[in-house]
């Protein structure tokens, strides 16, 4: 089994490197909690390269526009057909800002509307257990973007399994700190990380 | 009385019983048809015993009222001798001492005690005798029929019809006919055909088709000959109204969005026509200019704006559409958006949009993205409008701290045209270094000079590039360097000018080949992203390793279902639409069609393979061929592996 790596998809509209420790934290996560053989350091590779097509898992988040080219469009529909996990998380956190809405409408435009993910999803249940689902970030709570607690989180299915998973949520904030600070915490935020991995790779 | 008169009344005894005896097996027959009919009809409307049985199980029942009848009639066939209805009314009257047998019996003709006979039989009334048996053996089998005939005419229409009769009608047919007694009203059916108005397709009239195709929205209405009643058409889980008309029926429906199948049922009779929706695909666009993403140094001058769009059937309308995000992080970053040059296309398969709009529109400060894209919609007023969408320019506005480490380009030009330019002028000159032995020097060096010319204007135009690239300060000079690529491509340029000015067109050749080549990567060039690449952080996985603390209550995972593929299923309907081939065409080519509406949504190859298939079914042609075609169109594609199979140990 190759070891799992963590990639952050490249886009051409936006800012896709605005979470830069985020990728080190999540890997820290899944090698505290698992023995799944991970590679230390993640990766970044366009959507428009089919490169990407050879990952299982991909993070995509940003604060501006996403505008996806013919070549991003296409690779995505690929991947989430061909099984893979991705992952996008507006990094604005604002219900209606611009991340949100061409976000929205990028993902609408190539697989239809999004679906709720309910509470009782595995996702939530895979390996840490989110009884309320998805945990709240502290960017919901201090006031800023919308100030709003986003309670569910949005995907596309890929028959009954989630192929692209959307998130207001803001963990690119959230999660966006290099892995040595977790020693500070006193939960560690990046729990949802692991159940996001572990489903990409297991479920 | 005289010996006639005896031999008269056996006669007339004897015809009586012969009545009732007939009467009595009719009788009984007729009750036994009934009962055992309606038994079958029950069967047969609750268990579906299938169509062989559906056929025999009717002779069955008259074959046993028959045999009933029979029985019966053989039982009473003393009746069609004299000698036995003798012998039954001296049963019946034993005081005859069988005076009545000797009477009638011809060997007895002459004998003298035929006076003392006669007077014996005279006594003898036969009238009691015969309502006795009337009331033992006609009386009954009447009251079994009466019964049975009830119980049948009490039982649902459905039994009494059972399945061949299912849809039995009790109406007639306008024709005064019994619908009943009809052949099929959906064996011959015409289908109107009419797109949506803004396609502007034409209607079509189809006549007995096997698959109606259109877009998306378009009309349909199947009619046919006969009554309405009876009559049931679904498209796909949905049930339609069918409605009489004047001379006939009609159902109609509009193009679902994916293909399912069309049924009618009239009685016992079936008929599938498949579905075939084509979507209205939105508009392509595409944005020409600005041809990449771009970061100025300040936002002066203008911005040059130009899309291309095509439609399948019509565009209502086009714009571009621009975001103006501001802000560097976490929560500043805000955003206007406005539109320009929106325009009325007026239902054009093709058009495009064309602006120039100054930089200054835009209101842009330092750090400011300014995302443009070009939005059409297509005229579709039953499911759209379809949107397309261009893919997105950004123009960046650099912040003056960035000057230090940031490449700085402007807005590039369109390298294509000049590439197609050169590329014309390299097949020019390659066409004169083949045709230099066949003239004559004068005209030779006049058509390399021309040459040259062209390659100058072409050598010219990437001089305003790289100028435009280079940009000036305020004392004239160059601000910044241009692209080394471009540098490149111009000194090729001037190389391969020189020597078609000197009219050596094979010695322009190869530097021009170059330039080309460079335009071409150049034009083709990845786009670099705004913001550089993410510094790498690199996790110690081997010290973190299961030192996590948090409690993991992780569920069991449960193992995927086995994917069944669709082109699984169509194997196995494949192999049995093809065992029915041999016993019910009609069910096999009922479910080719459904393969096909299956197949038309998730392997349009298998699609079109069915389709010839069917057709070929359904006109009674040979249908090797096409079954063959279907079959391996629905299997894929062979899959090879890198060895030698087992068979060839010889090898």
């Amino acid at each position: 089994m190759s070891a799992f790596s963590f990639v952050t998809a490249m886009y051409e509209s936006g800012d896709w490197e605005s979470a830069p420790s985020l990728p080190a934290a999540v890997i820290d996560a899944v090698a505290r909690y698992t023995d799944l053989p991970v590679v230390p350091s993640g990766l970044s590779i366009p959507l428009g390269s089919e490169e990407i097509l050879e990952h299982p898992f991909a993070w995509l988040t940003g604060h501006l526009p996403v505008r996806f080219t013919d070549a991003e469009r296409r690779n995505l529909r690929k991947f989430v057909e061909r099984g893979g996990f991705f992952v996008i998380d507006d990094h604005n956190h604002d219900i209606d800002g611009i991340f949100h809405k061409t976000a929205a409408e990028e993902i609408t435009r190539t697989f239809g509307e999004l679906k709720r993910v309910p509470y009782d999803h595995e996702i939530y249940r895979c390996f840490f257990d989110f009884p309320d689902g998805p945990p709240t970030t502290s960017h919901e709570l201090n006031g800023w973007g919308d100030q709003l607690v986003h309670e569910h989180l949005l995907a596309v299915m890929n028959g009954d399994r989630i192929g692209l998973l959307y998130s207001n949520k803001d963990y690119s904030s959230e999660w966006n700190f290099h892995p040595d600070s977790k020693k500070f915490m006193a939960v560690d935020p990046t729990r949802f990380g692991v159940n996001l991995v572990v489903y990409a790779l297991t479920r | 009385m005289s010996s006639n008169e005896a031999v008269g009344k056996v006669r007339r005894t004897q015809v009586s019983l012969a009545s009732v005896v007939v009467a009595t097996a009719l009788a009984w027959g007729a009750a036994v048809w009934l009962s055992i009919r309606l038994l079958i009809g029950f069967a047969q409307w609750n268990f579906d015993p299938g169509p062989v049985a559906d056929g025999l199980l009717p002779h069955v029942a008259l074959a046993v009222a028959l045999a009933t009848a029979g029985v019966l009639l053989w039982r009473g066939r003393f009746a069609w001798r004299r000698e036995r209805t003798a012998l039954w009314i001296e049963e019946r009257a034993p005081e005859l001492r069988y005076a009545l047998v000797t009477l009638v019996d011809p060997s007895c003709a002459s004998m003298p005690e035929r006076a003392q006979l006669e007077s014996m039989v005279a006594r003898i009334r036969t009238g009691p005798f015969l309502r006795r048996a009337l009331a033992h053996s006609l009386v009954p089998a009447v009251i079994a029929l009466a019964v049975s005939g009830a119980v049948f005419a009490a039982a649902p229409s459905e039994w009494r019809g059972g399945l061949q009769d299912r849809h039995r009608l009790s109406s007639v047919d306008p024709d005064g006919k019994p619908l009943a007694e009809m052949p099929s009203r959906i064996g011959s059916v015409t289908a109107r055909v009419t797109p949506p108005a803004y396609t502007k397709l034409p209607s079509q009239k189809l006549t007995d088709p096997l698959k109606i195709s259109g877009v998306v929205g378009t009309r349909v209405a199947v009619s046919g000959r006969g009554s309405v009643e009876g009559i049931t058409a679904t498209l796909g889980e949905k049930g339609l109204d069918v409605r009489g008309r004047a001379e006939g029926w009609a159902a109609q429906f509009s193009l679902p969005e994916k293909a399912v199948a069309f049924t009618l049922v009239d009685r016992q009779y079936k008929r599938v026509i498949v579905i075939d929706p084509q979507p209205d695909l939105p508009p392509d666009v595409r944005l020409v200019q600005p041809g990449m993403d771009a970061t100025l140094r300040a936002p002066t001058g203008s911005l040059r704006l130009e899309a291309r769009i095509t439609d399948d059937f019509g565009i209502a309308r086009a714009r571009i559409e621009y975001i103006v995000s501001s802000g560097e992080g976490e929560g500043n970053i805000t955003s206007r958006t406005g539109e320009l040059g929106a325009r009325l296309l007026h239902g054009d398969k093709a058009g495009h949009l064309s602006l120039t709009v100054p930089y200054s529109h835009f209101k842009l400060q330092e750090g400011d993205v300014l995302s443009v894209s070009a939005v059409a919609y297509d005229a579709n007023d039953i499911t759209g409008p379809g949107k397309g969408r261009s893919e997105t320019r950004n123009i960046r506005i650099a912040r003056a701290s960035e000057y230090d480490t940031l490449a700085i380009t402007p807005a590039p030009p369109a390298f294509d045209k000049t590439a197609m330019s050169l590329r014309m002028l390299i097949i020019a000159a390659e066409k004169l270094v083949r045709e230099r032995p066949r003239l004559k020097r004068e005209a030779f060096v006049d058509r390399s000079l021309k040459l040259g010319h062209q390659a100058e204007g072409i050598r010219q135009k990437l001089q305003a590039i790289i100028d435009e690239q280079r940009g000036t300060d305020a004392g004239g000079a160059a601000a910044f360097a241009a692209d080394p690529k471009l540098m490149d491509a111009m000194n090729n340029m001037w190389d391969g000018v020189r020597a078609l000015n000197v009219a050596e067109p094979g010695e322009a050749l190869p530097p021009l080949r170059r330039a080309y080549r460079i335009l071409r990567e150049l034009s083709n060039a990845a786009k670099y992203y705004l913001r550089g690449t993410t510094p790498p952080v690199i996790v110690n996985v081997e010290r973190v390793r299961l030192t996590g603390e948090e409690p993991v209550q992780a569920t069991a995972r449960k193992p995927r279902t086995e994917a069944d593929t669709s082109r699984d299923k169509l194997m196995a309907d494949y192999g049995r639409a093809v065992e029915l081939l041999r016993t019910d065409r009609g069910r096999a080519l009922e479910l080719f069609m459904t393969m096909q509406v299956t197949a038309l949504r998730e392997s349009p190859a298998s699609a079109e393979a069915l389709g010839r298939a069917i057709a070929a079914i359904h006109a009674g042609d040979d249908m090797k061929a096409s079954l063959l075609e279907s079959r391996r169109a629905i299997e894929g594609a062979s899959r090879t592996v890198n060895a030698l199979p087992a068979w060839s140990n010889s090898w």
